[in-house]
């Protein structure tokens, strides 16, 4: 009889607990960025053209952190490349801020893998800090308001892009 | 004399002047320092900004340390972490909501434990005797 109490106060939380934990996706737990106004910021294109974000306001904003040396971001690069060709059409933007990381590297990888962003740099990862950002790649999904609406940690899969850009439109 | 007495109380007002120049830009790096400890490094996780070797967390001391000069407070400056990457940022969760089950859970455990123990003596002794 003891043994059965023992059994349902220790071994069944502890299953229950891993049984929940176990179940969720990480990338998808819920950051304290999304609902909030996305901050703004005025960063420099490889060409040296500034651009802010408050400039696409009326548009729903993909916006990319990532870097050359990251190997998930080369995953899902492809990604971002077919998204642009289908979704730029629609009015979305694609901006990819660059995260401690060298022009020359950046320039290299996107004359070799193509460009599915307007990409933009970062000087001490000022807005990657101001976004929370801890580590590539992490994509938000910014809506026609200024709105963070969606924060996805690891590689981006087009069912999820698609989705969420989706989202965004309708909003 | 006059002129030797005016001489050191002018070195020594150089000195002073110097000091409290050096102080504080010492109390700016100490504080930004301080704050740093509190944060939680988001590459190694495991360890303070202060003490990552990480490029994040360096930029995030510098951050810090801008914050300072723009006469922000700690707590402005540990809110504005909180609020862009939650609270596991800070290395000590405040003492409110959920967070309070890391105080009171040890505590409760060790009570629960101690009464476990002192009943299964009882029963020992009982059963001794």
């Amino acid at each position: 009889m003891k043994r059965w109490i023992l059994f349902f106060v220790i071994v069944v939380p502890i299953l229950a607990l891993l049984a929940f934990g176990l179940t969720r996706d990480a990338r998808e737990l819920p950051s304290t960025m999304t609902g909030k106004k996305a901050p703004d910021f005025s960063l420099k294109t490889l060409e040296g053209k500034e651009i802010s974000l408050k400039s696409f306001e009326g548009h729903p904003v993909v916006l990319n952190f990532w870097a050359t040396w990251c190997g998930p971001c080369l995953m899902e690069h492809k990604i971002f490349n077919e998204g642009r060709k289908i979704y730029e059409k629609e009015g979305v933007v694609f901006l990819g801020v660059v995260y401690q990381d060298k022009k020359e590297s950046v320039q290299r990888f996107l004359k070799e893998y193509g460009e599915p962003f307007t990409v933009l740099t970062d000087k001490e990862s000022k807005t990657a800090i101001d976004y929370g950002v801890g580590g590539v790649p992490e994509t938000f999904f910014i809506d026609s308001h200024g709105t963070i609406y969606d924060k996805f940690s690891g590689i981006m899969t087009a069912d999820y892009l698609e989705r969420k850009i989706g989202q965004g439109l309708h909003e | 004399m006059n002129k030797t007495l005016l001489f050191f109380v002018f070195c020594f007002g150089i000195f002073l002047g110097v000091g409290r120049l050096a102080l504080g830009v010492d109390s700016i790096d100490q504080r930004a320092r301080q704050i740093a400890d509190q944060l939680r490094c988001p590459v190694c996780r495991g360890i303070p900004v202060s003490d990552s070797p990480s490029e994040l967390a360096q930029n995030m001391t510098k951050t810090v340390r801008e914050k300072l000069e723009q006469g922000e407070s700690e707590e402005q400056i540990l809110n504005y972490f909180v609020d862009r990457y939650g609270e596991w940022i800070l290395l000590e969760p405040k003492p409110k909501g959920m967070n309070l089950t890391i105080w009171v859970l040890p505590l409760l455990i060790l009570l629960g434990g101690g009464l476990f123990l002192i009943y299964t003596i009882m029963q020992w002794s009982r059963r001794k005797h």
